[in-house]
């Protein structure tokens, strides 16, 4: 008997209206129709069904504008389905961006709080964590300084310490494992695993065949909003690297 | 995340964090840290008492005229400083808000908060002209309170309806500012509801159409009604009549729970705008 499915998604799609007249000129106001906006409907994704059961490691991978983001801003609840349906069974963290709610006026500890309350945390349970984060991130003295004077390593450290102090039960990652220098890559990534060990369902996106191919245990391959292959990644993922290689060979005979 | 009431709750937390950080982040801009919202509406004060009374040589009936300008022009300062930057709000925070889920309600409610914070520094000036003038201060006062959270609600509600339109209406930001001037004139701000009254109920002004239903009108205006309590409670110890009681609250419910809904309703939608 397999898993409980933890996402389920049926038939899912997911449009923007693309605003094609953004001014509203004098004759156009005269002769009429200017305030009317034509507005073409793009399907960041249509029609794609999957399941997620416990246990799993999820890779989304696809070409940029495949819909790999707006996937993950759906399974978030950030975005709202147009069509069909995702339900999602258990507390979501989205590590979309790091440090994305921070206040470059207060300091990184001040940061640390606020960045927190973003992500569900308590006071008293980032309070708990404080000395921890504070190291992980290698900040030192400069945790009390305005976040303005940082770096964007440091920003980026900064963000990915708070995040890594979340206990999720379904996490979704995008793009955001390569911060800072070397060293805390290894020490981040190593965290992470850390964090997907506790995790029930994890969901990643990447561009990497290499990284997905060592971490997931199924792969979700889009192109242009649809679904092109599901199932274990390293058949998934097999069929990705062979349509780049074509597309590769058909623009290199071109 | 939606924002709805039990979300918005559950994440109260992320509310007091967000206000404080806003606070935290006006002291720290400035030189004078929060002693800046001390001294602000009293500049702001002493400009219009300069220009009213000094320049054009008005307001005697509002004598003494800082008391009664600064019952109308904090609360309208937190007004305007609100609607104007919940109009930008989502805009500005558009990376944030499509990084991580939380009812987003809370960045203009935030707004509203801290601009209450400031409101009540502004008010220690407030007490302080009105002691200084010698001010009839008494059983009044309970009105304070009351007044102070309807004016609360007023502002959440109007800020809660800008900042969707703001973000679906670019234009709306530059408009802003001339609405809300024209609000400020509009409303009992330099003058007294008195004047609007005498002007048109005794017929001065001619022939103008349906004239003697232009006081009711006006009292309409939530801020007609909050200037005049603030007046009521601080400069002449009055209280204000049950009927403009009965109106303010009527319309501080409908303001925002029609800003709220509004709100519920863009929520989801916004995103794909930013």
């Amino acid at each position: 008997m397999s898993n409980p499915v933890v996402i389920d998604v049926q038939d899912l799609g997911i449009f923007y209206r693309l605003q094609q007249r953004r001014r509203v000129g004098i004759k156009s106001l005269l002769v009429g129709g200017g305030l009317r906006r034509e507005a073409p409907l793009l399907w960041a994704l249509r029609g794609v069904s999957f399941q997620c059961h416990e246990g799993q490691i999820l890779g989304i991978i696809g070409s940029n504008g495949a819909g790999k983001s707006t996937l993950c801003l759906a399974l978030s609840k950030i975005l709202t389905p147009d069509e069909g349906k995702v339900k999602v069974r258990g507390e979501v963290s989205t590590l979309l961006s790091l440090g994305a709610g921070f206040n470059r006026d207060l300091s990184g500890r001040e940061n640390i709080y606020l960045n927190a309350a973003f992500l569900g945390l308590s006071r008293r349970g980032i309070e708990a964590k404080m000395d921890e984060i504070i190291e992980f991130s290698e900040l030192g003295e400069f945790i009390d300084q305005p976040i303005r004077f940082y770096s964007s390593g440091m920003k980026s450290r900064l963000g990915f310490s708070v995040a890594a102090a979340l206990d999720p039960e379904i996490l979704i990652l995008d793009e955001v494992l390569s911060v800072g220098d070397h060293a805390f890559q290894k020490k981040s990534r190593k965290r992470l695993q850390g964090m997907m060990d506790r995790s029930r369902v994890i969901v990643l996106v990447s561009h990497q065949v290499q990284f997905l191919r060592d971490l997931c245990t199924h792969c979700l391959w889009l192109e242009q909003g649809q679904l092109h292959g599901f199932g274990k990644a390293d058949e998934v993922l097999a069929a990705y690297v062979a349509a780049s290689e074509e597309v590769d060979a058909a623009d290199a005979g071109a | 995340m939606i924002s709805n009431w039990s979300n918005l709750v559950a994440r109260r937390d992320l509310l007091r964090e967000l206000t404080l950080a806003e606070l935290r982040s006006q002291s720290q801009e400035t030189r004078l840290g929060w002693l800046f919202w001390l001294v602000d509406p009293l500049i702001m004060m002493l400009i219009y008492w300069g220009v009213v009374v000094g320049l054009f040589g008005r307001g005697e009936q509002y004598t003494p005229y800082p008391v009664f300008i600064l019952c109308a022009m904090l609360p309208w300062k937190h007004f305007t400083s609100s609607v104007i930057a919940s109009a930008k709000v989502l805009r500005s925070r558009d990376a944030l808000i499509k990084s991580i889920p939380f009812p987003t309600i809370v960045l203009p409610l935030t707004i509203v908060l801290a601009g209450f914070s400031n409101f009540l520094f502004g008010s220690v000036v407030l007490f302080g002209t009105a002691i200084a003038f010698d001010r009839p201060l008494g059983i009044s006062l309970v009105q304070l309170p009351a007044l102070m959270l309807l004016q609360l609600v007023v502002v959440g509600g109007f800020s809660l309806g800008v900042a969707c339109f703001g973000a679906l209406i670019r234009d709306l930001t530059g408009f802003l500012g001339h609405l809300t001037r024209i609000g400020f004139y509009l409303s009992p701000c330099l003058y007294g509801v008195d004047m609007v009254k005498d002007r048109f109920a005794s017929g001065s002004l001619g022939g103008f159409p349906f004239s003697e239903w232009i006081p009711t009108i006006y009292m309409l205006n939530p801020f007609a009604i909050l200037f005049t309590g603030y007046r009521e409670a601080l400069f002449y110890g009055r209280m204000l009549e049950p009927e403009l009681w009965a109106l303010l609250v009527t319309e501080a419910v409908i303001l925002l729970f029609g800003g709220w809904r509004l709100y519920q309703y863009f929520d989801r939608r916004v995103i794909k705008f930013l």
